[in-house]
């Protein structure tokens, strides 16, 4: 039997977010536009996902200026990293639960 | 609620398509800086072919030498900011520059070019080459970057060999600028 849906990741942009966060290396960090043209989302909408997760602990949001221009960078936790394994171990466990069926 | 299989399976086509989706995208801001690099070089390599033809000779193995090692550079800081271990890049990116130069040094001693236009046009096709078979795996843009540089080298071959290496600074380094720009703005 399937254990539990992570709801905070299951959520379709966090999906994504998490996803593209997960393909860096630990300590790699990603713009936020180049965050946003990866997930296809806009400003707004990635900004409030992205504090939910980083409320949740699972992304760590650093602001600097790059000269005089402001910069966003987010880095995915350790933490992150083990709730997206666990929920994609959750989605491969309900695929796997299904019974083959004869061809 | 449970979630049924077929929402478990769009969930993983997502992350599978987003992270996919990253790498290309990762590729291209990596792979900017360097065709911008030797779009500068070819710029002024080909230039000095055209302009300065008994200095073409020097002036390439000073550009190549300086391409070979902005491109280390450059290599390196984005490996460098990535995982902050460089070990191996050096070695690797040397064994890359080697295998490339001895590759064209091989096919030169071979087919024997007999003029200059055959000199200057099949690095840039080589090069048009890699791009292309980059492109088949790691994004179109790629293969776009290598397609156009290819077309240009030939129609530059074919309609105006008397001005080729002029040509090719013009619209082979051109080229290389522009799709560097291009994929920087990816």
């Amino acid at each position: 039997m399937p254990g539990e849906a992570n709801e905070l990741i299951h959520q379709p942009l966090r999906l994504k977010i998490m996803a593209a966060l997960n393909g860096l290396s630990p300590r790699e960090a990603v713009e936020f536009t180049r965050l946003k043209s990866v997930v296809g989302a806009t400003d707004g909408n990635l900004g409030a996902h992205l504090s939910t997760l980083e409320q949740a602990g699972y992304v760590k949001i650093e602001k600097d200026f790059v000269g005089k221009k402001p910069r966003t960078r987010v880095t995915m936790t350790s933490g992150g990293r083990k709730a997206l394994a666990q929920h994609v171990a959750y989605l491969r466990e309900i695929l796997e639960s299904v019974p083959a069926t004869a061809g | 609620m449970p979630m049924s299989t077929q929402e478990a399976a769009n969930a993983l086509q997502d992350i599978a398509r987003t992270q996919q989706r990253a790498s290309v995208l990762r590729g291209y801001e990596r792979g900017a800086p360097h065709l911008i690099l030797w779009g500068l070089i070819w710029v002024l390599g080909y230039g000095i072919c055209d302009l300065a033809p008994a200095m073409a000779n020097p002036a390439w193995l000073v550009l190549d030498v300086a391409g070979m090692t902005g491109s280390f550079l450059i290599g390196r800081a984005a490996v460098s900011s990535k995982s902050g271990a460089t070990t191996g890049y050096g070695l690797r990116f040397a064994a890359l520059g080697i295998t490339a130069l001895a590759f064209i040094a091989a096919t030169y001693y071979i087919m024997q070019p007999q003029e200059s236009a055959q000199f200057g046009a099949y690095p840039a096709l080589f090069v048009a080459l890699i791009y292309s078979v980059i492109g088949i795996w790691r994004g179109s843009r790629w293969a776009i970057a290598g397609i156009a540089l290819g077309v240009c080298t030939v129609a530059g071959y074919a309609f105006f060999k008397e001005h080729f290496m002029l040509w090719m600074a013009v619209v082979g380094g051109g080229t290389l600028i522009v799709t560097g720009l291009w994929l920087r703005r990816a």
